[in-house]
């Protein structure tokens, strides 16, 4: 077996690390950069970019420019999250031939997959390059919150990809692992704070003797350094409204330029008090040319986007309510995700818990190096980590009146299998169709459809009497197999589960090939 | 000391310069614009007749814009027999501006543009090579470029070839290699061999 590399596959940017004599190693690009953006595009000539490129031409070419695509994954096309996604993206979202989304880019239906694939064959071809090596292992991280449709889907853009997924681990978890392995850290109640650029998600872990235990999660999906950044443009579109009197709010040049100002001035001031934002030749009027340049403060950012922190808190609060926690239980606080460099958050932070945030890991690069250390330990057979997480969200089926009846409930550990004995309703019955859901909602529907089966062949008999166990067993990886046999007859009937989101395996083969023809693209540029 | 000939041809220019001026003056918008081409014979490319035919484009009447952009479109042609496919090119621009139907001025404008373009990417030489700025942001507030110039270069980052510039530019490849030229003209920017 080759390298097993461990893939931060984000929302916003993405990380690869590797363990290399017995110590994690972030593995930079070849412009030496540490963080790639998830950013995938087509320009008007059919290049297809990844990364830094995609993202520095993603306002003038916003409708074939793919970001943030992480939130789509695994997702129906009708499903509330695609709708509210449409709404924030100027990407076109479509109905797949599996009732999936699929985004158009330059006239062409991509799969989620497909496009989280463009990503990590990127960071395949990263360590590849890197290692002077052929990879093709890895170990990717997901969100804590994802179900089973979500797991599966980047499973399979790794397929797609050329990569054989080892385990999905949840992201605070391998934030975890990469502080626990570290710092020798044992019997302790862990918060990972995770404040992305495109998303915000809180996680409680237990560790104890090595074992890592989620024990709640909460986030937002549409909570990031992103809209801090936004706040800067609205800023400087309003000042430069003002002051020269030019409305660049539909200028797409201007805008990609404000963008990267606004991000730039962000970082800057999480080390100084001040940054000079500098944008010549802006605007063009009657006059000439306009230059906008003024000096912004850290009080001044902090004012702008104290109510989005404000609110990563009240999140904060959630968890800690859901795992019956105060603040003052909470051992240790890990940080990840770029964002968490900014000095009011790490006070805020500070003052919530009143003790400070451990400093030892980088915020930006912790989950990948918690997946490399992971996937060190499976390419070695290593047990000397042994991880438990939780279903994050509750697992049952719809039963008589579009009720949801919860088999498995949220947070509770994983590996896992329950059972339970339903009935008939109707006399006379000879079939029941079992739709499994994931969520909290006590009318089904309004929950996440995982996949659907029938059991036919029950005996015909009055309602009420036969006796059908369904169980659900989750494996170590999140997934979920639902099963049912009729108890009376003892005869185990067939079972067919259909996903009704899941990329068929000839999909997959025709997306994978498709992919190594990009690969080719690549290597020419 | 100036060249007695360039003297000459400078005060030669004033001169019709200043008629063109009184004929604007008196509303012979035709008559200006005849004068300040002849301006374009002794010194092509000169940017203040250049800037003189533009401005007559707002006080001209439909007729007159008529002849006005015949007579541009035949000096444009001119040049190009003079190989000064600059200044062809700005002729061509304006008439197409205002007559896109022209498939004349069409035709002229993409012969112009080929041959232009293939000037360009002689004198840029490798498209591989990084570009890296030559001057400061001081030095360079004091140049007047055009949108699209500042726009590349608020994307040099020293680390990004010619091509790779122009996919983030958004801009075709003719109108990319156009201002990267006058850039490199200018010494705002220069390029370095890409690291292995």
């Amino acid at each position: 077996m080759g390298k097993v590399i461990g893939i931060d596959l984000g929302t916003t940017n993405s990380c690869v690390a590797v363990v290399l004599n017995k110590q994690p190693v972030v593995i930079p690009n070849k412009a030496g950069y540490r963080i790639t953006p998830s950013y995938f595009a087509i320009t008007k000539d059919n290049k297809k970019l990844v990364g830094n490129l995609a993202k520095r031409q993603a306002v003038i070419n916003p409708e074939n420019t793919v970001f943030a695509f992480k939130r789509l994954i695994g997702r129906r096309f009708d499903s509330q999250e695609v709708e509210l996604a449409q709404k924030s993206v100027a990407y076109k979202l479509t109905r797949g031939p599996n009732d999936d989304v699929r985004i158009n880019i330059a006239g062409k239906d991509y799969s989620i997959p497909e496009i989280s694939a463009m990503i990590l064959i990127e960071m395949k071809k990263v360590a590849e390059e890197y290692l002077s090596e052929e990879v093709k292992e890895a170990v990717i991280t997901v969100p804590a919150y994802f179900n089973d449709n979500q797991r599966q889907a980047t499973k399979d853009a790794g397929k797609i990809a050329g990569l054989d997924v080892m385990r999905i681990i949840n992201e605070p978890t391998a934030a975890a692992i990469a502080y626990g392995l570290n710092r020798g850290v044992d019997n302790q109640k862990v918060l990972v704070y995770d404040f992305g650029g495109g998303t915000f998600d809180v996680s409680i872990l237990e560790i104890h003797k090595g074992v890592f235990e989620v024990i709640s999660t909460a986030g937002d999906t549409y909570l990031g350094g992103e809209d801090i950044d936004n706040r800067l443009i609205q800023l400087f579109l309003k000042e430069i409204k003002e002051t020269i009197g030019a409305d660049l709010s539909s200028d797409r040049m201007a805008l990609q330029r404000l963008k990267e100002a606004a991000e730039k001035t962000k970082i800057e001031l999480s080390g100084a008090m001040e940054s000079m934002v500098n944008l010549p030749f802006i605007a063009y009027d009657k006059t000439g040319p306009r230059h906008y340049t003024r000096r912004i403060v850290r009080t001044e950012l902090e004012k702008l986007s104290e109510d989005l922190i404000d609110k990563s808190i009240a999140i904060v609060k959630e968890a800690l309510k859901n795992a019956n926690l105060k603040a003052s239980d909470i051992n240790e606080i890990i940080l990840v995700g770029g964002q968490t460099r900014m000095p009011l958050l790490v006070e805020k932070i500070r003052n919530f818990f009143g003790r400070a945030s451990h400093k030892g890991v980088n915020p930006d690069e912790v989950v990948a190096i918690g997946a490399a250390i992971d996937a060190a330990s499976l390419s070695e057979g290593s047990n000397d980590m042994l991880l438990l997480d939780v279903t994050p969200l509750s697992l049952g089926i719809e039963t008589h009146g579009g009720q949801f009846t919860k088999i498995i409930e949220r947070n509770t550990t994983i590996p896992v299998k329950k059972s339970h004995t339903f009935t008939t309703s109707y006399d006379n019955q000879t079939a029941v169709r079992i739709r499994v859901f994931q969520g909290e909602n006590q009318i089904a529907e309004e929950n996440e459809l995982l996949g659907e089966f029938i059991l036919s062949g029950i005996r015909m008999t009055k309602k009420g009497e036969p006796r059908i166990e369904v169980s659900f067993d989750i494996d170590n990886n999140g997934i979920v197999n639902v099963s049912a046999v009729d108890l009376d007859t003892g005869l185990e009937n067939k079972i067919e589960i259909t996903s009704s989101s899941k990329l068929t395996e000839d999909e997959i083969k025709a997306m994978a090939e498709e992919a190594q023809l990009y690969e080719i693209d690549l290597k020419d540029e | 000391m100036n060249n007695p000939e360039t003297v000459i041809k400078n005060e030669k220019i004033l001169h019709i310069f200043e008629a063109g001026l009184d004929s604007f003056a008196q509303g012979d918008f035709v008559q200006a614009q005849k004068l300040w081409k002849e301006i374009l014979e002794l010194d092509p490319g000169n940017e203040l007749a250049m800037d003189y035919i533009h401005s007559i484009e707002e006080e001209v009447s439909f007729e007159d814009k008529k002849i006005v952009y015949k007579e541009l479109l035949d000096e444009a042609i001119r040049l190009i027999g003079k190989n000064q496919f600059e200044p062809a090119y700005e002729l061509l621009q304006m008439v197409i501006q205002n007559d896109p139907k022209n498939e004349k001025a069409q035709e002229f404008l993409d012969t112009t543009k080929g041959l232009l373009l293939k000037d360009y990417l002689a004198e840029i030489g490798d498209t591989n090579y990084i570009v890296k700025l030559n001057k400061g942001m001081e030095d360079i507030m004091k140049i007047n470029l055009t949108k699209e110039s500042a726009y590349i270069l608020s994307m040099i980052d020293g680390n990004l070839s010619v091509e790779e510039l122009l996919t983030l530019s958004g801009l075709d490849r003719f109108n990319f290699m156009r201002n990267i030229a006058m850039l490199l003209r200018n010494d705002i920017i220069t390029f370095i061999r890409p690291r292995r």
